[in-house]
């Protein structure tokens, strides 16, 4: 069951079903993790409305053989505390859907200069901010389309 | 061209051009902030006043941002300054009071850089695109631009009825591969490895695979 607006219009193309936290998390906190789409492959990315771009781990972009061209050079992201120097590139991933459509995005990705110690983060500016997206916490689904 | 809210409680706005050299207080933080010198053109404001102003009654007051007006040897001192508090909502409102059309394409360039160092991501956006429009024969702006445009959806693609078994798999089984890299397809173990190479030249091929590192 997909999710549809009061006029009858489908809302949300596509769904999931998220985990609840990562399992990377031995105290289990809170998170939707969600599966992406990258070049040749899929992993796992945690959606952060309170972060920006999507930020990958280098090993892991190489292992998905994109093509990153000529980055935005020695950005700086502040997230959980810490604060990370890398490069922002041009990327097309895909969130992925188990019933409706899958939707594949252009989307900025910051790419760090050392080993990411986190997963992949969805972040909303750059990333998510023209999803629609929507959660239900009973089922652990993650509802998501394009913005009209 | 932009027009933002007037918000003092966070920091400064040049936009109406009746501060020159000002203090700028943000979380508990002081800082000698370098602002352009025009002339008034509106009526100051009470520090504790906090109005919108309209496109009309700034488009005025813009040219004097010029910087051949600035009176300062780097035309760019007042965002470096901001860029190095992290003050990304002054930043905000003083990119929005830039005539970008008086900026060299070097000078443009390093403003977006400046905006990210700020962590004002939309103003980054903005110059870039601006930059670009401004310029559009030049290869940096023009990868900034690209880079920092909004994001785009390509259309859509199936559904994978499987797709959630990887991660399900993940969730049972993670924690006996600590500080591995693993590859799955539709919620089957293919492969661990302890380094990402190691991983890929472990499988015949990567295509449709699900990797990822267990912390």
């Amino acid at each position: 069951m997909l999710l549809f607006d009061a006029a009858g219009d489908l809302f949300a193309s596509g769904a999931f079903p998220y985990l609840d936290h990562h399992p990377n998390d031995e105290i289990k906190t809170a998170r939707i993790v969600v599966k992406v789409g990258l070049g040749n492959i899929e992993t796992d990315a945690v959606v952060d409305t309170g972060g920006v771009f999507f930020i990958c781990d280098a090993d892991v972009l190489a292992l998905s053989g994109c093509e990153l061209g000529t980055p935005l050079e020695k950005h700086r992201v502040n997230t959980r505390g810490y604060n990370f120097g890398g490069n922002l590139y041009r990327v097309s991933i895909t969130l992925i859907a188990q019933r409706g459509e899958s939707l594949p995005l252009e989307v900025t990705v910051f790419v760090p200069d050392d080993p990411w110690p986190f997963p992949s983060f969805l972040g909303l500016q750059g990333c998510l901010e023209f999803v629609r997206f929507a959660v239900d916490p009973g089922t652990n689904t993650f509802y998501f389309g394009a913005s009209a | 061209m932009t027009v933002g809210c007037m918000d003092f409680g966070s920091a400064f706005n040049p936009n109406l051009g009746f501060l020159s050299r000002f203090n700028v207080w943000e979380r508990s933080r002081t800082f000698r902030c370098t602002a352009v010198e025009v002339e008034p053109a509106v009526t100051p404001l009470s520090p504790t006043m906090t109005t919108t102003v309209t496109a009309e009654e700034i488009r005025p007051v813009l040219p004097a941002f010029k910087r051949d007006v600035t009176g300062e040897a780097d035309p760019l001192a007042t965002l470096t300054a901001l860029a190095e508090a992290r003050n990304g909502s002054a930043f905000a409102h003083a990119v929005a009071a830039m005539a970008w059309d008086a900026f060299t394409p070097g000078e443009i360039a390093q403003a977006v850089r400046l905006a990210l160092a700020a962590g004002a991501f939309l103003p980054a956006r903005y110059i870039s695109a601006e930059g670009h429009r401004l310029y559009p024969e030049d290869a940096e702006l023009a990868n900034m631009a690209r880079i920092l445009a909004p994001p785009k959806v390509l259309g859509t693609r199936p559904a994978n009825p499987s797709a959630g078994r990887d991660l399900e798999w993940l969730r049972q089984h993670a924690s006996e591969y600590r500080g591995q890299w693993l590859a799955l397809k539709d919620g089957q173990f293919l492969a661990a490895a302890s380094t990402a190479r190691e991983l890929q030249a472990a499988l015949p091929r990567i295509q449709g695979i699900f990797v990822t590192r267990v912390a």
